[in-house]
């Protein structure tokens, strides 16, 4: 068998394949689809011809015009494929079946055009409202066609990015509608649209509807297989089609039916296109039809279809919009809705869209019914679609032809373009239900009321509703019926108009005849009740003519956005909005505004800024936007204290507001456009125009006398917005600035408030009513600066003098350090500490003048130093001039040439600089002194300038005090020949008013707290600087003084003697217990000496030693020693020859022996205590101890007389204690420690375990004092008593200056 | 298992030692005196190996080049000398006595009596830089007491009452050192133990 060709794609199939395994459609005719849909009147073409239209509008897809275009073009319209023969199709049983009791129930008198639609006869008498539809013209056919595979197209490029098990969400539309049914079979799988009593899944939905009834295939295709009743005239362009696939049943009456509820019917399905029938749609037909058989059949006559004669119009939804097309009956399906359809009235405006949206929610009863067939394959016995007056000569579809003339493609085609957007002539596919047109797809124009309809969207009626194929075709039956203009109510809801201005509202129509309302899906005119749905257009266009509409949901009509200008997007979902058209707001400040209009840079100004003159030729009127605010004439306006007339030097003066330079034409009324032009410079050297560089004049130069009102800052010190180029009104945050500046302006706020960037205290000039005069406060004259000079500015202009204000401006009267109760030379004295040289200053230290007493701090006087800068070695940067020449000005310590006046300003409050710095002296009057270096004129630094100020140099502003020079001092240094110089003097008297951005104190507590901080900043630099060298050199000093002085006492009372020191009476008693054991030692009695101690503590030990040893040698005793130290023996050694030397009767060899070193620490004790002969084999000289005289008759530790521990450990002798005395059994032990060991051992001997104790150098002396021979010990006691009684002094000495110390601080901190 | 055995090792000695101290068992007490012969002869030897471990680094930092590097020389030569003394005329000859008490013995009483100089300092300086309830009672016990022995309350040691408060007084830091005393013992008391029940183990890794 040969293979089966898709009619819808092309693609070969199996031959036993029912659906195509490419785009889903049935790969054969329904059965009972045998007859092609003809144009009413017309014959059915041959199969043949039913295919060319497929044809033609593949090749139209495929060349990609359907989508880009934005529609069908105006291309012939596909032929209407021919039907597949029914025995080529193997159709399963169950439609076998179902067309056999089709055939069964066929009307006898149904044409042979309308054997095609066979089918949905049946439907229809299962349902009874069904009518067999006329055939369909050709043309319409293929115009239908040409519209759903446009869709399918659209749809297939939607769902290109899916995956495979993805697929666009069904579209909204109306429950109970065609799109409805047609979207859920989208989201059903295609097993289960195969499934009889799929259908009862659409019952859900409809049940929710209300009195929507059952889902009738009538209802839905009933202007197809309507029969005729009204003769719609079908325009003569379109080419008769074969009738769509509609229930020709009438539609019943929905009545209230709330358009929530009512699903989208009218949406057409974009995945059905003429003669192609998505999956859903191939299967679907067929399991409808088993519910169509199980109602009672409607024996109904088959529509007949005429040429340019629609069927019947469902009855329309609006109650109140009168229609001219009569209503079919309601025994008989009809295509009154249709009808109604068409006698919508115009489409509604923006306004009254939403109950027209809502009115058309609510699709009519018929289409809630619709069945959703295949396309049909020709275009043949289309019903005859009675479309009043829209679409003439467009024949009706009827119903009952439209099974015998159309394939279930095709009829499914046509039903889901019923509401497709016009096409062009060329493609004339039955129509299908409109769905809402995809984003990329271009935008149909349906009807207004079509349009207005909620869920409509009249992108699936792309280039075919409104066409003049359409026309042609006659396709009335297959769209809602456009109501005529004169059938319009009085007051419908307005369909919202189209967005793009550039097309047309005209609605597409698929008949000529036909208009669908652009505002209003076709559901909604379908005669829903709801009395906000408007009529369809009155006028019908031809398709040709009609552009295609857009969706009225996404995009309002133009009449809602009148006054907006448009721009065309190629997002029909997109409204744009034309910047152009937008007016500027008038909240744009005109400082804004101003910088549309073109600056004119005149070189010869030294500001970058124009001046007010040029600016106040710009007219403010050209701009049409409001004048600046006036200000407040009262209280100097911040606009105009910035102002800067830089064509006249050194004029600070507040300009007056000037009007906004308006901006070009063509941005004048985009204001974000005109911010942005206006701020961005128009080339690197406007960069730089806002700013201005310091000028200095030059020294011999006078500067001019300028009023206080011409003065003016420079540009750069501006504020913003009020520049001169910034005129008219400032913005809200500007204008409160203003008006804090202008508070501290006024007098009073002037001695309170310190003064901020923008401020001066002392510039206060409460007459004019201009306001805070800045350019007063400007010290710097600007100077020719090559750098700007070659940019074609003058910079001579930029600064100016700072004017005498004396009159004018009452010096600030500033509190001083004495009204405040302080005296600061009480924390200064003057002289140096004794025994301290001063110590160097460094010379700009020096330099500074000498804060006198009780004298009140003025302003501080520019002395002309070096001049660093020359007036032509001016840095060319504008960003450095300012500081640079303000260094130099003040180096050269030329005064300003306005030095004798009071300025009210300097910056950084150069009235406190040192004299270095501020160049208020005139010639010759620095303190470094280089007369052959002219001093430079000093000018006088904006407030701002001022403020930022260091605070270091608030402590030069009170050591130097000068008065100003008089105005007329020549400028000394290299800026001679520059003019406004800085000047020294500054114009603000420098006091303790540290340039700062928060006001001054005002209360008591305040003053004080500024007066002390003020104290504390001006003492430290001048105090800090040599403290830390100096403090350590005097310590040392000290130090070395006390010790020195310490070592010489101590010598001279060595040479001179202690004797006159009292040696210490009282005894302890363990110094006597001791002394009474050794003294009642039997002679020649056995006693072991243990030397613990170390050399250190040799010298206090010693003397103890050496008085025990005496007693021991006077009683002939034999002595052993012995020592857990390394050094014990030869200390052992030390000690004996000392004995000897003593007592040279003593005979050491007989009566002594040296054990040696014992290791091994209380281990080694222990085994001592335990066999001291073992332990202890040898002596120190190496030769066997325990032979010799000393040890003789000794072979433990209890046979010796007494044990001796000599050691200033109390761990050691605490070993002796512990690990010796107890196998001593009543052998006294006695111990010989140093005085911080004595207390640590006096338990022992409270105990009893220690017999005696003897205790440090007082020890010593005690016992030698109680042996009646003092020795070493009493000696060294006498020495000792001498050094606690230094150690005492010292300490009472860093008592004393401690507390000294602390007594100087607390006054410095009290006060 | 090295640290077992030397826990057991240490704890076996340690018990013996302890229980032959308390036990006059004869074989306690031979082995007693065992136990100690061998740890003196070990104390020894671990002195000697502290002098060679120190010569070594000595040694070491008088070869490498630093700021320390005189120093370990000194000490370095000074062991050497010392050494060679010794060995040559013995430890008990007279001159190698002369070595080392001339030599050491003014060494280090000189630091000791840098000592003394140097907490006076402290004790100025401590006094003049912190103010405090505690530094102004050290301060004033400093001078009561160095008031106390020293010739200034001579006069009344010979007034009955005066004498014995002044006695009293002098026996005022004999309390404070007896309680040290007793902390100390107790704490060789805990350490002992510790180290026979095998809590403490210095000798282990």
């Amino acid at each position: 068998m040969p293979e089966t060709i898709c009619q819808i794609c092309g693609t070969p199939n199996p031959p036993d394949a029912v659906i195509c395994s490419t785009c889903h459609s049935r790969l054969g005719p329904p059965p009972g689809r045998t007859q092609s849909l003809d144009t009413p009147g017309e014959q059915p073409s041959t199969e043949k011809e039913n295919l060319e239209w497929l044809e033609r509008v593949r090749e139209l897809n495929a060349q990609d015009q359907l989508s880009k275009s934005g529609g069908f073009s105006a291309s012939v319209p596909p032929s209407i494929p021919t039907p597949i023969p029914e025995a080529e199709v193997e159709n399963p049983d169950w439609l076998h079946n179902t067309r056999d009791l089709a055939a069964a129930q066929k009307p006898p008198n149904q044409t042979p055009a309308g054997e095609d639609l066979s089918w949905l006869n049946d439907l229809r008498a299962s349902t009874g409202s069904l009518t067999p539809p006329p055939a369909i013209p050709t043309n319409a056919a293929e115009v239908l066609a040409a519209a759903a595979f446009a869709k399918h197209q659209e749809e297939m490029e939607d769902t290109e990015h899916l995956g495979e098990t993805q697929q666009l969400a069904p579209r909204s539309s109306i429950p109970g509608s065609a799109s409805d049914w047609l979207d859920k079979l989208g989201a059903l799988g295609e097993n289960e649209q195969l499934k009889p009593g799929f259908e009862d899944s659409f019952g859900s939905p409809l049940a929710e509807i209300g009195t929507v009834v059952n889902y009738d295939i009538d209802r839905a295709t009933g202007s197809l297989g309507k029969p005729e009743e009204t003769v719609v005239p079908v325009p003569a362009s379109l080419e008769p089609v074969p009738p769509p696939i509609e229930p020709a049943a009438t539609p019943p009456v929905v009545e209230n039916i709330p358009p929530a509820q009512v699903p989208e019917a009218t949406a057409p399905r974009p995945e059905q296109v003429p003669g192609q029938s998505a999956a859903p749609a191939a299967g679907l037909d067929l399991a409808f039809l088993d519910s169509m058989l199980a109602e009672t059949p409607v024996a109904e006559a088959p529509f007949e279809h005429e040429a340019g004669v629609l069927p019947s119009q469902p009855t329309p939804i609006n109650e109140n919009v009168p229609s001219e097309v009569p209503s079919a009956p309601p025994s008989e399906p009809s295509l009154s809705w249709l009808q109604e359809l068409q006698n919508l009235p115009e489409p509604q405006s923006a306004q009254t869209l939403e109950p027209s949206i809502e009115a058309a929610a609510s699709p009519p009863s018929e289409i809630l019914e619709f069945i959703p067939t295949t396309p049909p394959v020709v275009a043949e016995g289309m019903p005859k679609m009675d479309f009043s007056g829209e679409q003439p000569g467009v024949p009706p579809l009827p119903a009952a032809e439209l099974s015998s003339q159309f394939t279930s493609e095709e009829l499914d085609a046509r039903l889901l373009n019923q509401f497709a957007p016009s096409i062009p002539e060329e493609i004339k596919a039955p129509p299908t239900p409109s769905v809402p047109p995809a984003p990329s797809a271009p935008p149909p124009q349906p009807s207004q009321e079509l349009k207005s309809m909620p869920g409509f969207s009249s992108t699936g009626l792309t280039g075919f509703l409104g066409s003049d194929a359409l026309a042609e075709m006659g396709m009335e039956g297959i769209l809602p019926p456009e109501r005529t203009p004169a059938s319009t109510p009085a007051s419908p809801p307005p369909a919202p108009p189209p967005i793009a201005p550039a097309r047309e509202a005209a609605p597409p129509t698929i008949i000529p005849s036909l208009e669908i309302p652009a505002a209003q899906p076709p559901m909604a005119q379908a005669g829903f009740p709801d009395g906000s749905i408007q009529p369809p257009a009155a006028a019908p266009k031809p398709p040709a003519a009609q552009p295609i509409m857009e969706d009225p949901l996404f995009h309002p009509p133009a009449s809602s956005l009148e006054g907006i200008q448009l721009s065309e997007e190629p997002y029909a979902g997109v409204q744009s909005v034309d910047l152009g058209s937008l007016q500027p707001s008038e909240e744009t400040p005109d400082w804004l505004k101003q910088y549309a209009s073109e600056f004119k840079v005149d070189e010869n100004q030294a500001s970058l800024f124009p001046s007010q003159e040029e600016l106040s030729k710009v007219p403010a009127s050209d701009s049409g936007i409001p004048p600046a605010s006036p200000q407040p004439p009262a209280a100097p306006s911040q606009t105009e204290k910035y102002t800067a007339d830089v064509s006249a030097p050194l004029d600070f003066t507040v300009p007056e507001p000037q009007p906004v330079v308006p901006a070009a034409a063509e941005i004048q009324n985009q204001d974000w456009l005109n911010t942005v032009i206006n701020e961005t410079p128009a080339s690197p050297a406007d960069l730089f125009k806002d700013v201005e560089e310091p000028r200095f004049a030059a020294p011999e130069e006078e500067l001019p006398a300028q009023p206080a009102q011409d003065s003016k800052p420079p540009a750069w010190v501006m504020e913003p917005g009020q520049h001169s180029g910034f005129t008219g009104p400032l913005p809200d945050w500007l204008q409160e600035l203003e008006g804090d500046q202008e508070v501290r302006s006024s007098p009073e706020g002037q001695e309170e408030i310190i003064p901020d960037l923008f401020v001066s205290p002392s510039s206060a000039t409460p007459a004019a009513p201009e306001p805070e005069p800045i350019e007063e406060r400007i010290g710097i004259e600007a100077a020719v600066v090559p750098g700007l000079s070659d940019l074609g500015i003058q910079t001579e202009n930029l600064f100016q003098s700072p004017e005498p204000q004396g009159e004018a401006l009452p010096p600030r009267k500033e509190p001083s350090l004495e009204d405040l109760g302080i005296h600061p030379e009480e924390f200064f004295p003057s002289k140096e500490p004794p025994g301290e040289t001063p110590l160097p200053q460094p010379d700009w230290l020096s330099s500074l003048p000498a804060m006198q007493d009780g004298a009140e701090p003025a302003p501080v006087q520019p002395e002309p130093g070096p001049s660093q800068f020359k007036k032509d070695e001016t840095p060319s940067a504008a960003a450095s001039v300012l500081g640079v020449k303000a260094i130099s000005q003040a180096s050269n310590g030329a005064p300003p040439q306005n030095a004798g006046k009071s300025s009210p300003a300097v910056p950084f409050g150069m009235e406190s600089l040192p004299d270095w710095i501020s160049a208020e002296h005139g010639d010759g009057e620095s303190s470094d002194g280089s007369p052959d270096q002219p001093a430079l004129a000093q000018a006088e630094m904006p407030g701002w300038l001022e403020a930022l100020k260091p605070v270091g140099m608030a402590k030069a502003a009170l050591s130097t005090s000068q008065p100003a020079t008089p105005s007329g001092t020549p400028v000394t240094g290299s800026l001679k020949t520059t003019t406004g110089s800085l000047g020294g003097k500054p114009s603000a008297p420098a006091t303790s008013q540290v340039a700062s951005p928060a006001p001054g104190p005002k209360t008591e507590n305040q003053k004080q707290y500024a007066a002390m901080m003020e104290q504390v900043l001006t003492r430290g630099p001048a105090q800090a600087a040599p403290a830390p060298g100096k403090k350590k050199r005097s310590r040392k000093v000290l130090w070395i003084v006390i010790a020195g002085l310490a070592v010489i006492l101590l010598l001279i009372l060595a040479a001179v003697g202690l004797g006159f020191l009292p040696l210490p009476q009282l005894f302890s008693t363990e110094t006597v217990t001791f002394y009474n054991t050794i003294e009642t030692l039997p002679p020649d009695a056995p006693v072991l000496i243990a030397l613990e101690y170390s050399p250190a503590f040799s010298a206090e030990l010693q003397p103890v030693s050496e008085a025990v040893m005496e007693q021991l040698a006077l009683k002939h005793a034999r002595v052993s020693f012995i020592s857990t130290q390394p050094a014990g023996p030869i200390l052992a050694e030390q000690l004996l020859q000392e004995i000897h030397n003593v007592n040279p009767s003593y005979d050491l060899a007989a009566n002594t022996a040296n054990l040696g070193y014992l290791a091994g620490g209380s281990t080694a004790l222990q085994g001592f205590s335990l066999n001291p002969a073992s332990v202890t084999q040898t002596g120190w000289d190496g030769q066997p101890a325990w032979n010799k005289n000393a040890l003789a008759g000794i072979n433990n530790l209890s046979q010796f007389a007494a044990i001796l521990v000599i050691s200033e450990n109390a761990d050691i002798s605490r070993d002796w204690i512990e690990q010796v005395q107890p196998k001593l059994g009543g052998v006294p032990l006695l111990i010989a420690t140093s005085a911080q060991t004595g207390p640590l051992l006096q338990p022992y001997t409270a105990s009893g375990q220690v017999d005696g104790l003897v205790a440090g150098i007082s020890g010593a002396a005690a016992y030698e004092n109680i042996l009646g021979k003092p020795a070493q010990g009493s000696a060294l006691w006498q020495l000792y008593l001498a050094a606690q009684i230094l150690a005492v002094l010292v300490i009472l000495l860093g008592l004393v200056l401690r507390i000294s110390r602390d007594r100087k601080k607390l006054p410095s901190g009290e006060g | 298992m090295r640290s077992p055995v030397a826990a057991a090792i240490a704890i076996a000695a340690g018990v013996i030692v302890l229980a032959g101290y308390f036990l006059p068992l004869p074989l306690l007490q031979v082995v007693r005196l065992q136990f100690l012969d061998w740890a003196m002869l070990l104390a020894a030897v671990a002195a000697l190996v502290g002098i060679i471990n120190l010569t070594v680094g000595h040694f070491r930092k008088a070869a490498k080049p630093g700021p320390s590097r005189m120093f370990s020389i000194v000490v370095v030569t000074s062991l050497l000398i010392t050494l060679v003394f010794g060995v040559v005329y013995g430890a008990s000859d007279s001159r190698f006595a002369h070595v080392v008490t001339n030599i050491q013995i003014p060494i280090e009483t000189t630091l000791l009596g840098m000592i003394s100089i140097s907490l006076a300092y402290t004790v100025f300086l401590f006094v003049r830089r912190r103010k405090s309830w505690s530094n102004s009672v050290f301060i004033i016990s400093v001078v009561f007491f160095l008031l106390a022995n020293s010739w200034f309350l001579v006069f009344g040691q010979s007034i009955p009452v005066l004498s014995e408060i002044i006695s009293g007084i002098q026996k005022i830091p004999l309390a404070g050192s007896r309680g040290i005393m007793i902390g100390i013992a107790l704490g060789s008391l805990v350490t002992g133990l510790r180290i026979l029940t095998g809590i403490d183990r210095p000798y282990s890794g």
